[in-house]
């Protein structure tokens, strides 16, 4: 099949900004992109730079926007691009400084893997065993889902939080922090865990499931989030304005079926709320506040019921 | 000039290891690696890694099945060190946060593998190369080792018969730098892309090979090249050895288990070199189905297949559009592991003073004439550790001798000619007629009359590769430079893999003759060695280290 492709191109030595260039050439039918890109490299411009390596989505090198989503090049196939979306458009991954073409660089993405302290800390008063450690089979699951994580920065990079918020520590390293959190070998979980509940940690998350749905491995990062969130909450790290927004929410819902808008900002941030004073104004002004006493749903006893039910299946 | 005590190239298990064990002893270890270390080929080792950990099995049992398995070419010192010390190097993986797959009890699970006697095969569902290389990783991380990554190392650095550092290209930059090192270690894995589609990530061209062959180092035993019998047809990307070791069929196209014929004992987990010449018989005498034969997981069950071989089904699933869930998987045996490398001792020193060398790349050799699986992962964490501790010790002894001034201006002319060049013809169209030559000639069972024309090939490839050009002339990450250069190793060693092919006139392990079909111990019970020269390599020859095995007929 012939196929075109859009590529976005850019050579810091002889480039002043990025430009798209077109290609088209003669592909087998079940062709990934990165074969494609392959091809294009040796038939047509040998110039084009791109990163890649094992082929087999294990490696995690070959991330790059395909039509608008962070892919593996190596996973995606031609066929599919073209019949979603009429033709593939190639870009850098978001966010990250691109050294020329397809390549970007990767460091802030490994200084935020890094943040999560990612290696195993066990209990320093408790000796190494001769052997090895022991660890009931039921609780790796969790471990060994996260360790598929290729560190291919998808995710990262797709993240609409880190966006907004480049500080925010990003799904992957939350993954790979929860890695550890469950590990029954580490000693350091509540370390671990108010660690990442500080702010940029995992309460920024806005639970989008992006990362989730462009993880090209099913690690499926939010719900390694959630995880960590909920071990906090349970062990009482509760001081993040994450998880007293996330408290407020919960309790205004659970006392009258209804979210309590105008005291949602002062359970959350308490006197810190002080400084939303000129917004909340301005909404005021419009009629966009809210009256703080609200009366509760008519049929409490279905919100009651409902609770009920989500306790007694945690 | 940057200066390190030991400098390690490559990232992958055997560098890692390697460069953790020589910061024990020295503070200034680097690492060198051409692409991130996470993203290094280790981590695409599926199956797992083997030890006698149990109290029914023995060092001894392993170093037998090893012995064995190498066709008796493997030198017997080395094995027993690899399989001694392999249970406290799993114990050591373990505590630094490796991730296993454990047993009923806790205990770290282990699976039967090919040509083992015991289930020795330590592993975390079928991803065990990477979370290794991830724990790795983030030990070299909590631990602060200096990494440069994404620097591609284009020689060695040689002066008065030492190895004095490298020179590499940091790519980012696009600037060749110097780095001077009292030891060197190189970790740079494989060069089975000498062949097309072979199991192999497109990084493995054998690099440190080749600089360590071109810079006065001895190569041994090239010409004992894995095929690996379960790989996908598009593009050979690997089926782990797992897939049988969990009890998987392999079936021609009568649906026969054909193994019975060839190895009625252990089935499909015969030793490696013993399947793949299986399938390929099958498949030549019309038995196969589009050239490959089939991999029946179905009876394992979903359950299974989900939690053992949960990466091999995705793969399955996106390269062959086969759900082995529902369908047997076609599968062909295809060119997985290079037995050879560069000639080391069991500290993983090399023939050159100041330059070691451990995992794929170093021949130490344990694998001999063909590698039992679950045993390359075990030699790059033995030999890793032992190549960094002896490295360090010699860092520790030497005073810092002087780099050879020369050695920079003379790579960045050699480098500057390359991309000025203006007419000739790319490199990646000899690396393609390089490895249509391989597989015709140099494949599974091999003639003389073929091997022939295989050297002819490489020699025409050596003196165009001479005139070829980039395309790319730019410095900042330029990958048509980098793959033009490792078009170059890899035709360096493809020659050193035929000729070494061609003289061994006998059928052993992974070389298979049909015009020598026999072992022949009188005459070919030794080590080839290939010397660079001028005009390509000279061969010689090492007699096999001996301890309690004498050869035996072998048979699965």
């Amino acid at each position: 099949m012939l196929v075109s492709f859009k590529i976005q191109k850019f050579n810091p030595e002889v480039d002043a900004k990025p430009y798209y260039r077109d290609y088209e050439i003669e592909l087998p039918e079940r062709a990934t992109v990165l074969e494609s890109i392959i091809a294009i490299k040796e038939e047509i411009d040998g110039t084009l730079s791109f990163r890649c390596s094992c082929r087999s989505a294990i490696c995690g090198s070959c991330a790059m926007r395909i039509n608008r989503c962070a892919k593996l090049a190596c996973k995606a196939r031609v066929a599919d691009e073209v019949n979603r979306h009429g033709s593939i458009l190639i870009e850098p991954l978001q966010k990250l400084k691109v050294i020329k073409d397809l390549v970007v660089d990767m460091d802030p993405f490994w200084r935020m893997i890094e943040k999560v302290k990612p290696y195993l800390m066990p209990d320093p008063n408790e000796a190494a065993p001769e052997r090895e450690r022991l660890v009931d089979p039921s609780t790796t699951e969790d471990v060994i889902r996260n360790s598929l994580c290729i560190l291919c920065a998808c995710c990262h990079t797709d993240c609409n939080v880190a966006e907004l918020e480049p500080g925010f520590v990003g799904p992957a390293a939350l993954a790979k922090g929860q890695r550890y959190v469950a590990d029954t070998r580490d000693g350091a979980t509540d370390e671990r865990l108010k660690s990442l509940s500080e702010p940029h940690g995992l309460w920024e998350c806005a639970r989008c499931f992006a990362c989730t749905q462009v993880c090209p491995k099913g690690v499926d990062p939010r719900e390694s989030i959630r995880r960590i969130g909920h071990l906090a909450y349970e062990r009482g790290i509760r001081s993040d304005e994450g998880i007293k927004h996330a408290q407020a929410f919960l309790d205004s819902v659970k006392a009258s079926g209804r979210l309590n808008e105008a005291t949602l900002p002062l359970k959350t941030k308490g006197l810190g709320v002080v400084g939303m004073t000129p917004m909340a104004l301005q909404m005021f002004l419009k009629g966009k506040v809210p009256f703080p006493i609200q009366r509760p749903v008519p049929d409490m006893e279905e919100i009651r019921k409902i609770f009920e039910l989500t306790e007694k299946q945690r | 000039m940057l200066e390190y005590d030991v400098v390690v190239v490559g990232a992958g298990l055997a560098g890692m290891r390697a460069a953790i064990e020589a910061s024990k002893k020295t503070a200034k270890v680097a690492v060198l690696t051409k692409v991130h270390p996470v993203r290094s080929h280790s981590g695409a080792a599926q199956g797992g890694i083997n030890a006698a950990l149990s109290p029914a099995d023995s060092p001894e049992s392993h170093a037998f099945d090893t012995v064995k398995g190498s066709d008796y070419l493997g030198d017997q010192d080395a094995i027993e060190v690899l399989c001694s010390e392999a249970p406290g190097d799993i114990i050591e993986l373990e505590h630094m946060g490796t991730v296993f797959s454990r047993a009923s009890d806790g205990r770290i699970a282990q699976r039967p593998f090919g040509g083992a006697g015991f289930p020795r095969t330590c592993y975390a569902s079928d991803i065990t190369g990477l979370v290794i290389l991830h724990a790795l990783y983030e030990q070299m991380l909590k631990l602060g080792i200096k990494v440069y990554d994404e620097w591609f190392v284009t020689s060695l650095a040689v002066d008065d018969g030492v190895c004095r550092g490298i020179i590499a290209i940091d790519l980012k930059s696009g600037k060749l730098e110097a780095v001077k090192a009292k030891a060197v270690i190189l970790a740079t894995g494989g060069c089975a892309p000498v062949f097309h589609n072979s199991s192999n990530a497109l990084i493995s061209t054998g690099d440190g090979m080749s600089l360590a062959y071109r810079a006065g180092a001895t190569l041994m035993d090239m010409e004992f090249l894995q095929f690996h019998p379960t790989t996908l047809k598009a593009n050979g990307v690997l089926i782990t050895e797992g897939a049988r070791g969990e009890g998987g069929y392999l079936l021609n196209a009568l649906g026969e288990r054909f193994m019975a014929k060839y190895a009625p004992n252990k089935m499909e987990l015969a030793s490696r070199d013993v399947v793949s010449r299986a399938e390929q018989t099958e498949i030549e005498e019309g038995r196969g189905i589009d050239g490959c034969v089939l991999i029946d997981l179905r009876h394992l069950g979903a359950q299974k297949i989900k939690e053992r071989l949960m990466q091999i089904r995705e793969l399955a699933m996106d390269i062959a559009g086969v759900d082995p869930i529902e369908q047997p998987i076609p599968i062909r045996p295809g060119a997985h592991y290079s037995m050879g490398g560069i000639k080391t001792d069991v500290h993983g020193a090399t023939m050159l003073k100041g330059l070691y060398a451990a995992g794929e790349c170093a021949c130490v050799s344990v694998h001999g004439a063909n590698r039992l699986g679950g045993n390359s992962l075990l030699e790059t964490i033995v030999f890793g550790r032992r190549a960094g501790r002896a490295a360090s010790e010699l860092a520790c002894s030497v005073a810092g001798a002087s780099f050879p001034e020369a050695a920079l201006s003379d790579e960045e002319r050699r480098i500057s000619e390359l991309l000025k060049r203006e007419k000739g013809e790319r490199a990646h169209v000899l690396r393609k007629e390089l490895q249509e030559a391989a597989n015709t000639n140099l494949g599974i069972f091999r003639v003389a009359k073929k091997m022939q024309n295989c050297v002819e090939k490489v020699r025409e490839l050596k003196e165009r590769y001479a005139r070829a050009i980039v395309q790319d002339r730019g410095r900042i990450f330029n990958t048509d430079l980098t793959n033009a250069l490792q078009t170059g190793y890899l035709i360096d060693l493809g020659e050193a893999m035929a000729l070494g092919a061609l003289a061994r006139e006998e059928s052993r392990g992974a070389h298979s003759r049909l015009d020598f079909p026999k072992r022949d111990d009188e005459k070919w019970l030794k080590h080839t060695l290939a010397y660079w020269t001028p005009n390509g390599p000279r061969l010689g020859y090492l007699d096999v280290t001996m301890t309690k095995w004498p050869p035996a007929e072998r048979s699965y």
